[in-house]
C-alpha cells in the first residue's frame, strides 16, 4: 500500500505545472548565459591585452630584439631582409627595439583576429 | 556541428553534450525542455512564484556551469532537480526557517475536496497535488518535496536542511500520512521509509 502510494506521489511529483510563461522564461535563462558569456570573453580578452602589453614591455626593456638582430646579421637572409625593408619604411624614426616590439604586437594582433574569426565561424 | 532546427529532436544527454563543448542554444533547449519541472518544484517546496522563477534562473545557469559532471546516468531533468532543491534549501536557511524544522505545527486536516480523484487525469493530479502540498505545515511540506520532488535521500536533505535525520525522517512520515488523507487514497501503514539512495 505504502509503496503504492509513494509511486502514485512520484507520478504527481513528476507532472510538471503548464507554465503560460515558459517560454518567457526559457527566454530570459538564455539571456543571462549569453550576458555571462560576453561578460567572460571580455574579460578574457582584457586580461589577455593587458598580459599582451606587460609581455610586450618586458621583450622591450629586455632588449632581447636588438640582441636577436645582432646575431641574425652574421646570417642574412630573406626574413631580415624583408624585416629591414619594412623596418625602413614603417619603422621609421623608432628604435630598433621598439620596431621590434611593434612586429610582436602586429603578429600577436594577427593570430588574436585569427582565433577571433574562427570562433565567429563556429558560433555561426 | 548540430543545426539548430534540429535541436528539438535530440536527446537530452547529446544536448548536454553539445552544452559541454559551449553551445548555449543547446542548453537553451534544455531549459525549454525542463524550466516548467524545475519552477513547478521550487513551488511545491513552498517558495513563492517571483522567489521560485529567480532560484530556477540560478539552477540552470549552475547547471550550465556544471554541465560537464553530468553523465547522463540519470535524467537531465532530475539533475538539475536536485541542483534547484539545495540551492531553495539554501535560501530557506537563510531566511531563518531552519528553527521551524524543530517544531510540530498541527494544521488543519479537513480534506477541501473528495470525489475527484477517481478522474487521475493529468490536470488533476497537479492540482489535487499542489492543493494537498498547501495544507501541510512548512517542514513537512519542504522535506517531502525534498525527497520527493528533488529527489534527495533522508539522508541527504538532512544533510542540506542541517538537521538530524531523525527529524526528516518525522516531518516525511507526517507529511506522507497528510497527503495520503488529503489524496483520499486507501489507508495503508505508516509508509514514510523512502527509498535510500546514495
Amino acid at each position: 500500500m505504502a509503496e503504492l502510494f509513494e509511486a502514485r506521489l512520484d507520478k504527481m511529483f513528476a507532472e510538471p505545472p503548464a507554465f503560460e510563461d515558459a517560454g518567457v522564461f526559457a527566454g530570459d535563462v538564455q539571456s543571462k548565459l549569453n550576458r555571462n558569456w560576453a561578460t567572460r570573453r571580455l574579460v578574457i580578452g582584457a586580461l589577455g591585452g593587458i598580459g599582451g602589453l606587460i609581455g610586450v614591455g618586458q621583450i622591450v626593456s629586455s632588449g632581447v630584439v636588438g640582441h636577436m638582430k645582432s646575431l641574425a646579421q652574421g646570417a642574412p637572409s630573406l626574413a631580415s631582409f624583408d624585416l629591414s625593408h619594412w623596418h625602413g619604411r614603417l619603422g621609421a624614426g623608432l628604435s630598433p627595439a621598439t620596431s621590434g616590439a611593434m612586429w610582436l604586437g602586429l603578429a600577436a594582433i594577427g593570430i588574436a583576429l585569427a582565433l577571433a574569426l574562427s570562433r565567429l565561424i563556429e558560433d555561426l | 556541428m548540430a543545426l539548430k532546427s534540429t535541436l528539438p529532436a535530440m536527446h537530452d544527454v547529446e544536448l548536454a553534450a553539445l552544452a559541454a563543448g559551449g553551445r548555449r542554444d543547446a542548453f537553451g533547449e534544455l531549459v525549454r525542455r525542463h524550466g516548467s519541472a524545475v519552477r513547478g518544484l521550487l513551488r511545491r517546496m513552498g517558495a513563492e512564484a517571483a522567489t521560485a522563477d529567480d532560484i530556477a534562473q540560478d539552477a540552470f545557469l549552475a547547471a550550465f556551469e556544471q554541465i560537464t559532471d553530468f553523465r547522463g546516468d540519470g535524467t537531465f531533468q532530475a539533475w538539475v532537480k536536485r541542483i534547484a532543491a539545495r540551492l531553495y534549501v539554501r535560501h530557506w536557511r537563510k531566511a531563518a526557517h531552519t528553527d521551524l524544522l524543530a517544531e510540530t505545527p498541527e494544521p488543519d486536516d479537513a480534506p477541501r475536496h473528495d470525489g475527484e480523484e477517481g478522474a487521475a487525469h493529468r490536470a488533476a493530479l497537479r492540482i489535487d497535488l499542489d492543493e494537498a502540498l498547501r495544507a501541510l505545515a512548512e517542514p513537512e511540506r519542504l522535506c517531502v518535496s525534498l525527497c520527493y520532488g528533488g529527489g534527495l535521500s533522508h539522508a541527504e536533505a538532512a544533510e542540506a536542511l542541517n538537521t538530524p535525520l531523525g527529524t526528516v525522517k518525522s516531518h516525511v512520515k507526517r507529511g506522507l500520512d497528510k497527503l495520503r488523507r488529503r489524496l483520499a487514497q486507501p489507508e495503508g501503514d505508516g509508509g514514510a521509509e523512502r527509498r535510500v539512495h546514495g
